[in-house]
């Protein structure tokens, strides 16, 4: 073994890379290889190192010892103390929340940013603070700009809490390399997957063992493909001769050309359709080591769900954040129901999760979330925890809903109430998901597993910091740890690759399919903030975006250049907004049309239209045996049948209605029950009219509407809308009351149900049924009036077109006593009747046509789906009569 | 130089005034590659239009062309250059330069700038200090969640402090305008945030603009009807007047007995009431008001007039001002409300930590404006522009131009000053709803010529359409009063033949349908009836016609290419509809489909109303919730199970519990209800677990979805349906891996984007069109902009133009003034007032102009044929509509001719010979190769069990000890307690006399950890530990597991090794020992 030292020695890319690092190795370490430390990028490189290392030596051999940069510091960090991030980020709020520089900013994202240029900059030396100040007005060319050095301040201060208190994940873990490079006793060589110079800690190694470090940098003339490619993307940084000067001659090119496919598609859809299907075939054709470069990760994400109809399985390597998984959003659901306060959706969302009374059957599970789903809508419960866990306590005992609620209630109490350090609202969330009995089921999935191990990490990370957090604010540290946290389904093992670009350095494929190449994609990131300027990374010694690109753009060559088949999709529009392909993509296509070749670019296939199902011609005129022909008839049954007979049909023989929902502020039917019952109770309480002041008459109207509406203005301020505009009209409507008696009119009784058989021709019966809202005795008879919380306009207007039927429908159930019908339009200033012409025609009319209905409905006639626009527009049946799509 | 070639010149400013189809992006693009020509740096351009997708158009086209110029030969780069007044013959340099600009633009750092003014601003946000506060913070584009949780805060606010100040202006305003209108004009400054904002800032803030409201309405002054009560000269005038008539006829002796009344009140109402009654009608306007001939009998005409007028004046400014009273009634309680709003939804926002918008806009302003921070932007975003490009000026709002000109400001006077490129047309501003002035575009071009001496050049010569269309266009805006600064347009296309056609309004059906059938009683049968709405057929007839008239023509008339030039029979893809508005798009779509053609609709926003993604949300609906029979009852009779009713009969026979029926079903002698039992059934499994995309992914996939819509969907109808299947999961997978996804949010976010005008999903757009007949576009004017095409037809032309009305903010801001000169809040008629009628008015010109600017965009999308068709109005007549102009201007041309229908056209060039139809062949699709087994497989997960978590915590102290390395980092599963004893064990171990020497480097010759090596079958081995001695080689394995044949389980294994390691180190006994915890070492041989 030869001294310590630094050597090095550059690599071209392409498939056989690893057979020469492998000679290299042989020739300067031979039999001593087990001794030698090889540090890899990434551990997924191994395997192929050992197996161009035991072809190479063509005997068996000791490997060396393979590593990764992260793998040696894991072995050296010892029990040196780091700070964990989530704990980190703690303390730096605390502290920019104690000197209040930064206003109403979010402060966990600017601590966030903050932590990631401390990291960024671990392996920078820093200056002092002036000197960083300096660095700062320089990169900027500004002088005496406060903003400006209070940002070079806080960096700087960050950076030195980093450097001189517990250091944090980064620097640590360059302080563990420096660690071991301090006792090296073995050989090292680290093999470099990207441009970045050797890192300074290389050199620490050098000082005491042999050091030999592998660049892998793109040849410029070794072969035609390598020369094609550097005719589109010169090697050579400072290149400087344009396109047109670096051409190729075409069968250099056309080798280039064989293997890149360029293919623009018009929709997500159509883009990975055409990845399905083009990774699809490579499989049948025998191809393995295949990956799809995820560089759009929706359309990744598409045509992954598109391989698994093909019973294609992807090995995925990129991983989603954490909180988009449902584990983690059974979390956030319970703690949403705190934050919204028992927000009626936030709560159905909750119980509705797979995990939450996790061992319960999925039958009794349903059951008790329908119950759940019923009860809530029928006490029209809209938010306030407390009030709905009692009633819940109360009213769903021993029932289905309670193995829901009950665990809901336990585990909402254990949440504290005051601001409280971070581990101890994590230690309560995870004794609170103990309590929703969704643990179990949690840690059974596989991204429920990660969510109870971060929260377990966390509490771990963050005891004995004390700063105390809102429940607000607690949420806010815990949503970014869920943002950061990455899940990554590691137990798929498959030919099929789903990974990034980055991940695919020094990898050889058999094919490779990147979606979503567009230049949107396909860019190097954009920095903003601190860390943003170009002149002040430079400065600092980090990576500007011109480094970024190149690196991208070798990232691309490497790629093509190791696998055998390449295609680049991307959408040409998306949002209707043109959408170009990468620069660099582009770059290689001009560079075969330079080289005299036809363009690469190809339009993805059109994906041909689907075989059609045999299916029968549906209908939408169903016929009733006459079993199922209705026996009751109510007048809004009556409504139903004359607008559309299909929705007839759809809601009151099929029994359908949508499900009533849980209104948040008072509809107009809430009101108009409300008003109607205040109106009742307060004819029923003065039968009489004239024996009591007019005044005092509307100051009791005025106290029932108080009282009426008092709970609902409680709860909701705007309901002042009815309440005052009622309020105001009470004289007037007393006043109308008062005449109406004296023109001899007097109540009688109100809310009254009324039910008549009607004998039909054809020897059915049938029973008229409903309610009337208020019934006057006169000298000619009685009246029926019907309130309308409506203009008088709005009630003339459906009076028009002689088809409302519902005053004709109240007079048939009264009879003939009957001498006038009426609608009262309420939302006026004082009340306008609206009497229907002649009640007793109207009502013979109405009579005669349900006498020709229903023995019709009996004896087979259909119930058409002819409702007119106005029918349809709000109908809710819609989705059953298939009105649409008919011509 | 002519203008065209000017507007390119890199050293001179220019504002560009240029008519539709003069080639804006042309010039726009050109300019941009002069500059990069002459040297100027890529990140020193920052160019600035309207919309994304213009941005995206400008930024393809300049990557088009520097491609092209990249690739091109001597002569393909001298001509291009030369079209844009370069002149490159003999400078080889220059071409080089040329050809090398696609790879300078695309690896210059900082970049191009092609944004919009959003897109800017958010960059300048994003560059802001982090003292300005606005780190972390995300731009929100939706914000009606927003708003709703604003006026929650705000009810709460107002229900805390009933009695407060903001509760009762809430309660006014409730009693007022109703809940609708109260959040409207409570939400209304939520748009104009910056606008208020620099108002506030105006006057010092909300007291401020109060005291200033309150004088302006004048309603600091004397309450109008007492000062009218005590205005000593109207009463002598009342009483003169009175007695001058009480010398007339008998009905003037009247209202002077009537008059003398009025003016002997005390009561200052009762005075006013009074006057108004005989002076003044019921509507407020004095009455007609003739002294006839009684009075000029005795002298006294001219007087009594002179009196009546004066009077009448007196009242009515009296009653304006009480008008002016309620318009500061209104706006004290109104702006109230809507400033408390503000706030509101100011916290909701820091709460959910995001901007709107309107918070961009201000942002930006406040940024750029202020001495420190400006220049800090500018700084950190590393831009030194020197060239600055606006498109679409005539879109610009006040304070987009006054963040322009505050980042002008920042220019040092000794720094470079930048040259600015303005290129717009007033005559097509149409985006007055999101704050666009026109006006502006005319004071930037007085400002910059003043500040760069900037060239105004203004194009009228269109190289879009054909003379016909252009003769209108002339004889149209030329005679219009409100469209002021109209100059006459030429054409390039002399020779492109061309029509304008004005079809008669489509008026009542002459013979009805007669009255609904009626049964007996006299009421109509719904059964055999379907009800007649009282919707005329007339649009229904004007669609027809459009239709007939488009079949006649696809095919038979000639169209030139554009791209081509080539002449060929006319598509349908050449045609395009406009329409003002979406009000009955649906009937002229109908038509389009009951004809047969092939149509794009106009369907911005629709894609959730669609039947079909109503079946899928119907779905999800049922499998979040399987009690919701309406849902499932929605979904069987989807195509996904195409039941008919007799099937939902015979399963609602025992009552609604659809879902139990139906599994119930499952399995009997129904095959269609089998089948919906089990897919249902499956999926409500996989509900529980998958995304929801990944769950309609199955749903398409094993219910065949699509094949099963193909075979129920009218064909003309079908790609439409087709394209809104891909759009509905497109949106799942965007909506849904957002964070925290769980299906009901999901259902709760779609039930929101429905109702969100702006934030609707789109319809899905139909790929794949036939190249031979295209799809005819169906488009509102505004979505036109930017577009063109051969026809165009021109429908419902007599339609109104949408007034301003309802609550909303009046405005006024003159261009370039630092702060609006007015801000109030309008309502109704009734509380407009006086005072502010000219600025009211000011709006209803630029309205009308607007609505002018509108035609003109739609008139210049054409370029060979124009139609215009409509229907005639309910009531009344439409002299001032589209059509009624299209007919004046039409008829004012010599050669139009009136055809027998009564339709105008007006026709110029000799039409081409149409060719043969060209045919094209149907794609052929290829047959898919499968993989023909399953690939990849899912591993089962075994966690480690206690003792394995055990003995890899020892091999990991064993190595480290071995190596000479620190402690191990401690795994989470093991406690301190348990990693102590591990260390104590290991050390133990390693320090044992009779181990020793496996340990101590200075007992062996060499050893190593953890050693790798391939087996001779290419697997691979790992060796805890190798130790070489002088004779002989030692395999260890570190055991920790306890067991009789647990040894055995290992030497075979340990066989293997000792022979590989046999030939690795040919010479040396190789022995193998299993090393147990307790410091034993069994050896194995
Ligand atoms: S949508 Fe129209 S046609 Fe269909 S059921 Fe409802 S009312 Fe009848």
């Amino acid at each position: 073994m030869s001294g310590a030292g630094f050597d090095s020695v550059t690599l071209p890319p392409g498939p056989d890379l690893f057979g020469r690092v492998a000679r290299i190795l042989l020739d300067r370490h031979g039999d001593a290889l087990a001794d030698c430390d090889v540090i890899l990028p990434s551990i997924t490189l191994a395997p192929a190192l050992r197996s161009a290392l035991s072809a190479a030596a063509g005997r068996a051999l000791f490997m060396p010892r393979v590593l990764t940069p992260q793998l040696l510091a894991a072995r050296w960090r010892g029990d040196a103390a780091t700070d964990p991030d989530s704990r980190r980020l703690l303390g730096l709020v605390a502290q920019l929340r104690r000197v209040g520089w930064l206003g109403d900013a979010d402060l966990w994202a600017v601590a966030r940013e903050l932590m990631d240029l401390a990291d960024t900059l671990a392996d920078v030396p820093v200056p002092d603070e002036a000197a960083l100040e300096g660095a700062f007005a320089r990169a900027h060319a500004l002088h005496d700009s406060a903003a400006l050095s209070l940002e070079a301040r806080l960096v700087h201060a960050v950076w030195l809490a980093d450097s001189t208190g517990t250091p944090g994940h980064a620097r640590a873990t360059t302080q563990a390399l420096y660690r071991a490079a301090a006792s090296a006793r073995r050989p090292v060589v680290l093999l470099a997957d990207t441009l970045d110079p050797a890192p300074d800690w290389l050199a620490a190694f050098a000082r005491r063992v042999p050091v030999l470090h592998i660049g892998v940098r793109r040849a410029a003339g070794e072969d035609a493909l390598s020369r094609a490619l550097d005719a589109a993307w010169p090697v050579a940084a400072d290149d400087v001769r344009t396109l047109w000067s670096r051409r190729v001659p075409a069968d250099a090119a056309q080798r280039l050309r064989d293997r890149v496919r360029l293919v623009s598609a018009q929709s997500l859809e159509q883009e990975a359709q055409h990845a399905a299907a083009c990774i699809a075939r490579w499989l049948a054709e025998g191809r393995r080591r295949i990956a799809l470069v995820a560089s759009d990760r929706e359309a990744a994400r598409r045509t992954r769900a598109l391989l698994e109809r093909r019973q294609v399985l992807l090995a995925d390597e990129t991983g989603w954040k954490l909180s988009t998984t449902r584990a983690a959003a059974t979390v956030d659901a319970f703690l949403q129901c705190l934050a919204s306060d028992g927000y009626h959706r936030d709560l159905l969302d909750l119980v509705r999760s797979p995990y939450v009374a996790g061992d319960m059957d999925a039958d009794t599970h349903a059951r008790a979330i329908a119950e759940v789903d019923h009860w809530v809508v029928r006490r029209n419960h809209v938010d306030g925890l407390q009030a709905l866990l009692a009633d819940a306590a109360r009213e769903l005992a021993g029932r289905a809903g309670a193995a829901l609620m009950v665990p809901f209630a336990q585990a909402a109490n254990l949440m504290p109430t005051q601001a409280a350090p971070a581990a101890f609202w994590i230690e309560r969330l995870l004794a609170a998901l103990d309590a929703l009995q969704a643990r179990t089921a949690l840690l059974q999935d596989a991204a429920g597993a990660q969510v109870i191990a971060l929260l377990e990490q966390l509490r771990a990370d963050s005891s004995g910091v004390s700063l105390a957090l809102t429940f607000a604010d607690w949420r806010q540290w815990l949503n970014g740890e869920f943002e950061r946290a990455l899940f990554r389904d590691t137990a798929i093992d498959s030919p099929v690759v789903l990974t990034h670009l980055a991940a695919t350095r020094l990898r050889v494929f058999d094919a490779v399919y990147v979606i979503g190449a567009d230049g949107e994609h396909l860019a190097p990131p954009q920095l903003r903030g601190v860390l943003g300027h170009e002149g002040l990374r430079r400065e600092l010694g980090l990576a500007d975006t011109q480094q970024a690109a190149r690196q991208l753009r070798e990232d691309l060559a490497g790629l093509i250049l190791n696998s055998d088949e390449i295609v680049f999709s991307w959408q040409a529009q998306r949002n209707g907004e043109a959408n170009l392909p990468g620069a660099d993509l582009q770059l290689l296509d001009l560079m075969f049309v330079r080289a005299g070749l036809p363009s690469a670019v190809s339009a993805a296939p059109a994906q041909p239209d689907p075989e059609p199902a045999a299916l029968p011609r549906q209908t939408s005129a169903p016929v009733l045996d006459a079993g199922r022909v209705p026996q009751r008839l109510t007048a809004s049954a009556m409504a139903d049948l004359m607008a559309c007979p299909y929705r007839y049909y759809a809601r009151r023989v099929l029994g359908l209605g949508e499900g009533d929902e849980v209104e948040e502020t008072m509809g107009k039917g809430s009101v108009g029950e409300l008003v109607h019952a205040l109106l009742h109770d307060f004819h029923v309480a003065h039968p009489r009219l004239d024996s009591e002041t007019p005044q005092a008459l509307a100051g009791d109207m005025r106290a029932r509407i108080a009282a009426a509406f008092d709970g609902a203005i409680g709860r909701n301020f705007q309901e002042h809308v009815w309440a005052d505009r009622l309020h105001d009209r009470a004289d007037a409507y007393v006043a109308w009351a008062c005449a109406r008696e004296a023109e001899g009119w007097v109540f009688d009784s109100g809310e009254q149900s009324r039910a008549r058989p009607l004998d039909l021709s054809d020897g059915g019966a049938l029973s008229l049924e409903g309610r009337i809202d208020r019934i006057d005795r006169g000298a000619a008879g009685v009246s029926l009036l019907d309130y309308k919380l409506r203009s008088s306009e709005a009630v003339k207007k459906s009076l028009q077109g002689g088809e409302d039927l519902q005053l004709a429908f109240y007079t048939l159930l009264e009879g003939d006593t009957v001498s006038e019908a009426a609608y009262l339009a309420l939302d006026e200033p004082a009340p306008v009747p609206h009497p229907q012409a002649e009640p007793h025609a109207a009502a013979e009319a109405l009579q005669g046509l349900i006498g020709t209905l229903f023995p019709a409905l009996r004896a087979g006639a259909a119930l058409p789906a002819h409702g007119d626009d106005r029918a349809c527009a709000y109908c809710e049946m819609r989705g059953l009569c298939r009105k649409d799509w008919r011509t | 130089m002519n203008d065209g070639l000017r507007a390119l010149d890199p050293s001179a400013s220019v504002v560009v005034e240029a008519c539709a189809g003069s080639g804006k992006t042309w010039t726009l693009v050109s300019r941009l590659i002069r500059l990069l020509l002459a040297g100027v740096a890529p990140g020193e351009i920052l160019a600035i239009t309207y919309t994304r997708k213009a941005a995206r158009e400008i930024d393809e086209r300049l990557q088009h062309w520097l491609g092209e110029l990249a690739v091109a030969d001597d002569a393909g780069v001298i001509a291009f250059l030369d079209q844009r007044g370069v002149d490159a013959r003999n400078d080889a340099a220059l071409i080089e330069r040329a050809r090398g600009l696609f790879e300078h633009v695309a690896s210059a750092r900082p970049g191009l700038t092609i944004n919009t003014f959003h897109g800017w601003f958010s960059s300048l946000l994003g560059a802001a200090p982090l003292s300005a506060g606005l780190g972390g913070l995300q731009l929100a584009e939706r914000t009606a969640r927003l708003r709703d949780q604003a006026w929650g805060v705000l009810m709460r606010r107002a229900g805390s402090a009933p009695d407060g100040e903001l509760a009762q202006a809430v309660r006014w305003l409730l009693a007022q305008a109703g809940l609708a209108g109260a959040r409207s004009l409570a939400e209304s400054l939520i748009e104009r945030r910056a606008e208020w904002q620099a108002w506030l800032a105006a006057h010092d803030g909300l007291d401020g603009v109060f005291a200033h409201l309150e004088s302006f309405f004048g309603a600091d002054r004397e309450a109008p009807v007492d000062a009218l009560a005590q205005d000593a000269a109207l009463r002598a005038a009342v009483l003169e007047l009175a007695k001058l008539l009480g010398q007339g006829t008998e009905a003037q002796q009247r209202k002077a007995v009537a008059l003398e009344t009025a003016a002997s009140q005390h009561d200052a109402q009762a005075f006013f009431d009074g006057l108004c009654a005989e002076l003044l009608t019921r509507a407020g306007v004095p009455i007609a008001f003739k002294p006839g001939k009684s009075m000029e009998k005795i002298g006294a005409a001219e007087r009594t007039q002179q009196l009546f007028e004066s009077c009448a004046e007196r009242l009515l400014a009296c009653l304006h001002a009480l008008s002016d009273r309620a318009a500061w009634e209104l706006n004290r309680h109104a702006l109230t409300v809507a400033s408390a709003m503000l706030d509101a939804y100011d916290q909701v926002k820091r709460g959910a930590g995001v901007l709107d918008f309107g918070d961009l806009e201000w942002h930006a302003a406040r940024l750029l404006g202020d001495a420190q921070t400006g220049p800090f932007v500018q700084a950190r975003l590393d831009a030194r522009y020197t060239h600055l490009l606006l498109d679409e000026f005539q879109d610009t709002n006040p304070l987009q131009w006054q963040v322009l000109m505050h980042w002008l400001d920042a220019y040092a006077p000794d720094q470079v000053q930048p040259r600015v490129f303005v290129v717009g047309d007033p005559k097509q501003s149409i985006y007055r709803f999101r704050r666009a002035d026109p006006r502006i575009f005319a004071h930037a071009r007085a400002a910059f010529a003043e500040r760069f001496g900037a060239i105004d050049i203004r194009r009228n010569e269109t190289r879009r359409s054909s003379p016909a269309v252009v003769e209108v266009v002339n004889a149209l805006f030329g005679a219009l009063d409100v469209f002021e600064g109209f100059a006459p347009h030429g054409t390039t296309q002399v020779g492109l033949p061309g029509a304008v056609e004005v079809l008669p309004a489509f008026g009542h059906d002459v013979d009805a349908p007669d009255e609904a059938t009626s049964s007996d009683s006299g009421l109509r049968n719904p059964l055999t009836t379907p009800r007649v709405t009282a919707e005329d057929s007339r649009r229904r007839r004007e669609a027809d016609a459009m239709c007939a008239r488009l079949q006649a023509m696809v095919g038979r008339v000639a169209v030139r290419d554009a791209h081509s030039g080539a002449v060929r029979p006319a598509r349908y893809g050449d045609v395009m509809i406009l329409l003002r508005r979406r009000t009955g798009l649906a009937v002229y779509e109908a038509a389009l489909r009951a004809h047969g053609i092939p149509y794009f609709g106009a369907s911005r926003g629709r894609l959730l109303d669609t039947l079909e993604a109503a079946d899928l949300q119907a779905l999800l609906r049922f499998l979040a919730a399987p009690a919701d029979a309406l849902a499932l009852a929605h979904v069987l009779r989807s195509p996904l199970f195409a039941l008919s009713d007799a099937h939902l009969l015979r399963l609602t026979s025992a009552g609604p519990a659809l879902w139990a029926a139906l599994r119930a079903a499952r399995g009997g002698d129904d095959a269609e209800l089998t089948r919906a039992a089990s897919l249902l059934s499956d999926w409500l499994a996989a509900a529980a677990q998958l995304p929801v995309h990944d769950l309609l992914d199955r749903v398409f996939h094993r219910g065949e979805l699509m094949q099963r819509y193909a075979a129920q969907v009218d064909p003309m109808a079908w790609p439409g349906v087709r394209a809104n299947l891909d759009a509905f999961m497109e949106l799942a997978l965007k909506v849904d891996s957002g964070r925290f996804p769980s299906m009901p949010r999901f259902l709760d976010e779609l039930a929101r984007l429905r109702n969100e005008d702006d934030e609707a999903p789109d319809e899905g757009l139909i790929l794949g069109e036939d190249p031979a007949r295209g799809r005819v576009r169906v488009l509102t004017v505004h979505a036109a902009k930017g577009l063109e095409a051969p026809i165009v037809w021109l429908a419902d032309a007599i339609a109104k133009p949408r007034a301003d009305s309802g609550a909303r903010v009046l405005l006024a801001w003159p261009p370039g003034a630092p702060a609006p000169e007015h801000l109030s809040l309008l309502q109704r008629k009734d509380n407009q007032g006086q005072a502010r009628a000219r600025f009211i008015d000011a709006e209803a010109r630029a309205a009308a102009r607007e609505d002018a600017n509108l035609l003109y965009v739609a008139v210049t999308r054409a370029r060979q044929f124009l139609f215009a068709s409509g229907v005639s109005p309910a009531r009344g007549v439409a002299d001032d509509s589209w059509l009624a102009r299209l007919q004046t201007a039409l008829r004012g041309c010599p050669s139009v001719q009136t055809a027998d229908d009564g339709a105008l056209r007006l026709s110029t060039g000799t039409a081409d010979a149409c060719p043969d139809i060209d045919t094209v062949a149907a794609a052929p699709t290829v047959a898919e190769a499968l993989p023909s087994t399953p690939v990849g497989e899912r591993r089962v997960m075994v966690p480690m069990n206690d003792a394995q978590i055990w003995g890899t915590g020892l091999h990991a102290w064993l190595e480290a000890l071995a190596c000479g390395e620190p402690p191990p980092p401690r795994p989470p599963a093991l406690d301190a307690a348990r990693w102590s004893e591990l260390e104590r064990l290991a050390r133990a171990m390693t320090g044992s006399a009779s181990l020793r020497r496996f340990f101590d480097p200075a007992l062996h010759r060499w050893a190593a950890s953890e050693v790798e090596f391939v087996l001779p079958d290419g697997s691979l081995g790992r060796i805890d530990r190798l130790v070489e001695f002088d004779d002989e080689i030692w395999i260890l394995d570190y055991k920790s597991g306890e067991g009789v044949g647990f040894a055995e389980e290992y030497a075979e294994q340990l066989k293997r090794y000792a022979e590989s390691v046999g030939l690795i180190r040919p010479g040396k006994t190789p022995r193998a020992a299993l090393l147990r915890p307790d410091g034993r070492l069994d050896c194995l041989f």
